[in-house]
């Protein structure tokens, strides 16, 4: 972000700034890219917003409806010279859809999915289940706690081993909760901050109750709600929060993961998850793991770092309009294809599935584009590098 | 079977918006006063609907069934027009052209491109680099506008004075004519067999056709770019500077002359207080970009200056392309704009003096800067910033369109041209019969030939008399009857409102 965009206005003068904006940014806004029409501009969102706002037109399903074509990526608010937060503009949007009830069926059918099963994919006893095999790399009573999230629980079960055993080499004792559950960021960004709030708060409890000192997962969603909403939300982990990659990347540099060398070719590419790069400043440590640590050959896409493009996974958009968050996915892995890279690597759940084939058990959502070259998650790949994994 | 029921067969039911948040939001484009509307929550007229085709017989048809319907046809890209040239100021049906966005071909050999007109500047300017070149062309829009805006509206880039503007790019076009029916230009290095027809359709606004396809010069990615800049006394010098380097005969990519308050904004710290920064780009084959910089330095000998080596110049490539004065300035109940002018360089001083002095006197102007950006052999471009108080809705577009008034004015009195590369949208219909002079009848008979109905984009570019008049033909709610059920294209809530258009103002 520019120095520029240090400078803060309240989110009603954004929305009103961004709507009188020549839309300098609309480049940039994937779903605008892919669907192809004004309405879903950054500036047509505010505009929108703005004219919603002072009772111009009502909020009506219909006009509802156009604030969730966001994929909630902040690439516009990373290029705004005003330092425009448009997703938290259309975040406000959407709750009010959603207190009236004017959310896209779509989004009140996840919902009512996840305060029932309280995961987004299998309920957490099935996922805990699927999960079992890895108990032996668990301590209990361990001060850092694991959380894999209900995306990697259940479709990427492999990750969860893969982690644990980095965990295990890095000389790290991790626990897990019996019972994981959704950390309540979709139910928030799809407007329900009140149910993604008891969730929250449900979660935390149980989090405090071990008396971890760190939090560390896999998924960028679930540390940013950690970390940014959770306080918000009035929920209490009691416990600081990493990344893996910035986990791993510390222990890195407090030397207790041994860095392997440049001895790979195997060339690789990095995609930045939203929700790690752009919400979280997290640029570097996966791209130093990858390269200083794990000795592999990186090469940057076109766009990367804090103007990467998105890959369509979060909540909003792939579950309001799946087609444009697939054709988003879509947009990236050709991307990462015109890089030459042996395999595109990146560090969040809903990205690998956005991306490419699922990796997981195969139960999952539809696989993605598979445009590009394969897709792994990054612990997965520095699992096989300090060799306590196969290879695949 | 209506009307909207044959446009949603031609290119599918998802592809024709009626719905009101479209109809608001392709209601306005990036000029000033659609802002000032929007910010202010004033109305502005709206399509009746949104229709996009994807591809060239889906505009075909699209465009022959309004047309032989008598609705009003807006061909709408990025909306990132600066003049009001989207606006649908009688309703219709705009046609927004995003879908068309394939590059065809890429030629090495032949070093041209061609491409659906629908294409971002920017999404071309990739592609093109993937495969080792450019198109030269950067308006500081590139990131938001289409190639078949910067044809229509007959765009000049950051780096015109090496690569030339839109007008010296453009090889062959497709356009769709006002009937439907789809014609194409050959694709030559030149030719002389009677005018050139595709320079009828350059810089129509839409008025003439819908351009479909556009195949473009390019050229290979320059083996070298470098800035230098220099920090003189004055305006005047500057100019003379320029001028000098222009009749020398050398062209660099760029050669832009900021006026002191413009250089203190954009460049301070880095220019003493009260003078001038001249910058330049070079770039093309490393010797001819060495050769260029020393007899650009040579030239600059002749004025008092310093040097300020290459950091200003990267600077101003870095920054060239953020916006973000307008909205802000709009927030806190300021109005500003941009315009562009440009005549022979015998004439440059008195037209620099004439618009910016006539402008100053404005009530309500707060400040008018200006730079130099565009230069030729024969003269150059004067882009003018102004700002000026507007706090309260109908006194920001009344003090608007006085700073206008008086900045085209002074323009046409000493012999400028009233726009450089803006284009002339609704904002500068007015001047157009003292722009063109006798040579309006031309244009007068051609929009007649070839759009007899008056129905391509009414209202834009030329104040012609009856059907495409800024009036419009018939009522947006009289042609909703004809296009759908009721409510279904019918224009609602502020937007139907019978207050005045913003391009009927004054």
């Amino acid at each position: 972000m520019s120095e520029k965009a240090a400078k803060r206005f309240d989110l009603a003068t954004q929305a009103r700034i961004c709507a009188v904006c020549p839309n300098m940014c609309r480049f940039l806004c994937p779903v605008a890219a892919v669907e192809k029409i004004e309405t879903v501009t950054p500036r047509g969102k505010a505009q929108l917003a703005v004219a919603v706002e002072r009772g111009e037109i009502p909020l009506s399903p219909e006009t509802a409806g156009v604030f969730y074509h966001c994929a909630t990526c902040k690439v516009c608010r990373e290029w705004c010279p005003s330092g425009v937060d448009l997703p938290e503009v259309t975040g406000g949007l959407r709750r009010r859809a959603a207190r009236e009830g004017l959310a896209p069926v779509a989004a009140r059918t996840l919902t009512e999915r996840l305060l029932r099963d309280r995961s987004l994919y299998l309920s957490p006893v099935e996922a805990g289940g699927r999960l079992s095999r890895y108990r032996e790399l668990l301590t209990p009573g361990a001060k850092v706690l694991y959380f894999a999230g209900c995306s990697t629980a259940a479709l990427h079960p492999e990750i969860v081993g893969a982690t644990l055993r980095l965990f295990e080499a890095a000389g790290v004792k991790v626990a897990m909760l019996e019972t994981e559950q959704c950390c309540g960021l979709p139910l928030d960004v799809l407007g329900y901050r009140d149910e993604a709030a008891g969730l929250a708060r449900d979660l935390a409890e149980a989090v405090a109750a071990g008396g971890y000192e760190t939090v560390v997962s896999g998924c960028p969603m679930c540390t940013y709600v950690f970390k940014e909403i959770y306080p918000v939300l009035g929920a209490r982990l009691g416990a600081e929060v990493k990344h893996v990659t910035e986990f791993f990347f510390g222990l890195h540099e407090d030397g207790a993961l041994v860095k392997l060398g440049r001895k790979h070719d195997l060339a690789v590419t990095y995609h930045d998850p939203c929700y790690l790069g752009r919400y979280q400043d997290v640029f570097d440590a996966p791209r130093r793991l990858l390269s200083d640590v794990a000795g592999l050959r990186l090469l940057e896409m076109e766009s990367n770092r804090g103007l990467a493009a998105c890959c369509g996974g979060a909540p909003a958009t792939d579950a309001a309009v799946p087609g444009t968050a697939t054709a988003i996915g879509a947009r990236r892995a050709a991307e990462a294809r015109r890089t030459g890279a042996d395999l595109l690597v990146t560090a969040c759940p809903h990205c690998l599935d956005m991306l490419g084939p699922a990796a997981g058990s195969g139960d999952g959502p539809p696989a993605g584009p598979g445009d590009g070259p394969p897709v792994r998650d990054i612990s997965e790949v520095l699992a096989e590098r300090f060799g306590v994994l196969p290879r695949r | 079977m209506t009307l909207l029921d044959d446009l949603r067969r031609v290119v599918g039911p998802e592809h024709v918006l009626c719905d009101e948040a479209a109809r608001r939001v392709y209601a306005r484009d990036s000029w000033p006063v659609a802002a000032l509307r929007v910010h202010h929550g004033r109305p502005l007229a709206a399509p009746d609907a949104v229709v996009l085709p994807g591809d060239t017989a889906e505009v075909a048809a699209v465009v022959g069934l309004l047309y032989q319907a008598g609705v009003p046809i807006i061909p709408f890209g990025g909306g990132s027009g600066v003049l009001g040239g989207t606006l649908p100021v009688g309703g219709g049906v705009v046609v927004d052209t995003k879908r068309l966005d394939r590059v065809l071909e890429i030629n090495d050999e032949g070093l041209f491109v061609t491409a659906q007109a629908g294409i971002l500047g920017v999404d071309l300017e990739k592609a093109l680099a993937r495969a080792g070149f450019t198109l030269g062309h950067f308006p500081q829009s590139i990131d938001v506008a289409t190639i078949g805006g910067f044809v229509a509206t007959r765009s000049a880039g950051q780096f015109s004075t090496k690569y030339g503007n839109i007008e010296d790019i453009v090889l062959a076009l497709e356009v769709v004519l006002p009937e439907g029916r789809v014609v194409r230009t050959k694709r030559t290095a030149r030719s002389s067999t009677g005018p050139d027809l595709k320079n009828i359709f350059i810089g129509s606004e839409g008025t003439l056709g819908i351009i479909t396809e556009v195949t473009l010069r390019i050229h290979v990615r320059p083996e070298k770019r470098e800035t230098e800049s220099y920090e003189i006394d004055t305006f005047s010098e500057g100019l003379e500077a320029i001028r000098r380097v222009m009749r020398a005969g050398y062209r660099p990519a760029v050669v832009r002359l900021y006026d002191p308050l413009e250089t203190a904004h954009s460049f301070k710290e880095r220019v003493t207080q009260g003078k001038c920064l001249l910058l330049f780009v070079c770039e093309g084959p490393a010797r001819l970009v060495d050769l260029e910089l020393k007899a650009v330095d040579e030239i600059m000998a002749a004025f008092p200056h310093r040097r300020l080596g290459p950091e200003p110049g990267r600077h101003w490539l870095e920054t060239r392309n953020i916006v973000s004065g307008l909205p802000e300035f709009m927030n806190q109940g300021l109005v500003v704009d941009t315009l562009e002018v440009a005549t022979t360089w015998d004439r440059v001083a008195q037209l620099h003096q004439a618009v910016t002095e006539r402008m100053f006197k404005v009530k309500g102007i707060v400040s008018v800067s200006a730079h130099s950006s565009h230069s030729y052999t024969q003269g150059t471009n004067l882009y003018v910033t102004f700002l000026a108080l507007g706090p309260d809705p109908a006194e920001a577009e009344d003090v608007y369109q006085r700073v206008w008034d008086a900045a085209m004015e002074a323009c046409l009195e000493v012999g400028g041209t009233i726009s450089h590369h803006h284009g002339v949208g609704l904002q500068r219909v007015k001047w157009m019969p003292r722009e063109l002079g006798s040579a309006a009848e031309v244009l007068v008979r051609l929009k007649k030939a070839l759009d007899p109905k008056g129905l391509m984009n009414p209202g834009k570019l030329f104040p012609t008399d009856g059907p495409a008049g800024p009036s419009g033909p018939s009522g947006p709610t009289e042609r909703a009857g004809a296009a759908g059920p009721p409510g279904q294209s019918e224009p609602a809530g502020p937007a139907e409102s019978s207050d005045r258009v913003p391009g009927e103002v004054g």
